[in-house]
């Protein structure tokens, strides 16, 4: 793990900390993702908010610690608007919001990110802008049905420029999503659904950019089904969903930190 | 769509025979979702994102109901400027039962915040209600009542009176269809004026409040639960805190009846036929 990711990793962590926060697993499973997207996207068109930009929708919005200290370590926000998350009186709730400057689209509610970026995606082309829709779902997130109603048109209207990528961490909210409803064989799905689909090491950030650039030119809407670990870079946390809703407190914390310290050093 | 490059029409496969010659001149701006409305919502927030003006096309019930949050979150929490254009209003669908007719529709989409919700009563209302929908100030509802009814005059403005008794102590307040039905009511005893509330939500209270203090008694009619403009117009006359006039109520029960049948049949069921309006409008007329 490099440098960078680890320290987007302590920012994660840190805020949850310092406002009692939850859903750390979560964030934690897509950091690489989350850096591979912002990696390939302009941030000066997004900065200037040009209508050609990339966009990309954090859907899994529980995850919205990993999205924001993402953006914190890509220029995006401030160190004083950061801090201020989950505490009372921020824009920077605990699920994603479009009042934080840059963010596209508020969700929480899951299954909502993948027919908005549809529907970006069809904007972009309906105006023949280049810009392409980036969407992050969970893996448990595709137990819901509007995502396939958006799956089954994208591929029909082979909407190149929409690019999902599914956080695989094999993980929900009460125990593993392949036995209460497994989504496999997620690529062959895709696929079937006339996706351009691909598999990848989840943390891998250089590997997933990888595919994105690759498909820039793609002739269908691409799916990335990135294989993940929950809590991933912590080891108490890593496959454990206690941290699902658990933020680290006390001596917790300190084991967070000394880990994170052992793996930048 | 001629006028204005960015409006874009999204149907849930509905509009046939209706919908061919946008989707002819209009490439590029027309797309039917299929039959997908959660899919449709959220496409439509998408567009808005990339700069486009959104109306969504299909039956009213799959419109409002089957994609609520998505209306709630994707477009209301981001106040984006997407007509919901619902076919079907009230009784239309009655002999198709209680998966087609919609009477839940206002009180569903009454709370949302930013939720605009337009019940035009003409050919004419629904023109003017047009020019204000399509200014696309943000989330709006239109439900659209299977009617042919024109008042044979331009109505410039909508929520206005379309009956006018001088003297009259009685108001009939109604939408959509309704509308015709008081007016027929009307033309059998004129002993009340009929108000036509062609937009709902915002609630008029300008014109309320007029009511308020000319009126002795007003009549809400209206082919939809308590939950709508009755709902509207009581919590209005509870928070005014001055004397009120009395407030009656003729809609359905609150209740998917097994029974159904086409929607003068339904009508009739639940007391909106103009004769059964006008001898509502009598028995309270005696009464003190």
């Amino acid at each position: 793990m490099s440098n960078f990711n680890t320290e987007i990793r302590k920012t994660i962590l840190r805020i949850i900390h310092e406002s009692h926060a939850a859903h750390t697993g979560t964030s934690l499973s897509a950091v690489e993702i989350l850096i591979a997207v912002f990696k390939s996207m302009d941030l000066e068109k997004i900065k200037k908010h040009n209508n050609a930009r990339d966009r990309i929708i954090l859907s899994k919005g529980h995850g919205t610690a990993a999205l924001y200290a993402v953006m914190y370590h890509f220029g995006l926000l401030t160190e004083d608007e950061i801090n201020t998350y989950f505490k009372n009186g921020t824009v920077l709730a605990g699920h994603t919001s479009h009042h934080v400057p840059f963010v596209e689209h508020s969700t929480g509610a899951l299954g909502h990110g993948l027919p908005v970026a549809l529907g970006i995606a069809l904007g972009l082309r309906s105006l023949k802008l280049g810009g392409r829709s980036f969407v992050v779902t969970g893996d448990g997130e595709l137990h819901e049905g509007s995502n396939w109603e958006a799956i089954m048109l994208a591929g029909h209207m082979k909407m190149q420029n929409l690019c999902l990528l599914v956080d695989k961490n094999g993980l929900s909210q009460v125990g593993r999503v392949d036995e209460c409803c497994t989504v496999d064989p997620l690529k062959e799905k895709f696929e079937s659904f006339n996706f351009a689909a691909y598999e990848v090491d989840g943390h891998d950030d250089n590997k997933i950019q990888e595919i994105i650039q690759k498909t820039e030119n793609s002739e269908k809407p691409v799916a990335i089904v990135c294989h993940t670990v929950k809590g991933k870079g912590i080891s108490f946390m890593e496959h454990n969903n206690e941290w699902h809703y658990m933020g680290p407190q006390g001596e917790d914390y300190e084991k967070v930190v000394e880990e994170l310290e052992n793996a930048s050093s | 769509m001629r006028r204005d490059d960015k409006v874009f029409l999204l149907i849930g496969d509905t509009g046939f025979h209706l919908v061919e010659p946008l989707f002819e001149e209009f490439p590029d701006r027309t797309l039917n979702v299929g039959v997908a409305e959660q899919n449709l919502i959220g496409i439509s927030a998408g567009l808005c994102n990339a700069g486009f003006k959104p109306v969504c096309y299909a039956i009213s019930n799959f419109l409002v109901q089957r994609c609520f949050e998505q209306i709630r979150n994707d477009l209301c929490l981001h106040n984006y400027p997407v007509v919901l254009a619902g076919t079907s209003a009230g009784f239309d669908n009655g002999a198709l039962w209680a998966t087609h007719y919609i009477v839940d529709d206002i009180g569903c989409l009454k709370p949302l915040p930013k939720m605009k919700i337009y019940s035009p009563s003409s050919i004419e209302a629904m023109h003017a209600v047009c020019r204000e929908l399509f200014a696309f100030s943000g989330p709006a509802y239109m439900r659209i009542a299977k009617s042919k009814f024109s008042e044979g005059k331009d109505a410039s403005n909508i929520n206005r009176f379309v009956l006018e008794t001088p003297e009259s102590e009685i108001l009939v307040v109604a939408h959509g269809k309704m509308v015709k039905n008081a007016i027929d009511a009307a033309a059998l005893a004129k002993n009340f004026s009929v108000f036509a509330m062609d937009r709902i939500k915002p609630v008029d209270t300008g014109v309320l409040d007029g009511f308020a203090g000319k009126y002795k008694k007003i009549v809400v009619v209206e082919d939809n639960f308590k939950s709508g403009l009755y709902n509207s117009i009581c919590q209005f006359l509870a928070e005014r805190n001055a004397p009120n006039p009395k407030i009656y109520f003729i809609g359905p029960a609150e209740e998917y009846e097994k029974h159904t049948g086409d929607p003068k049949y339904l009508e009739e069921k639940y007391g909106l036929a103009p004769a059964q309006i006008n001898a509502f409008i009598k028995k309270i007329s005696a009464a003190e």
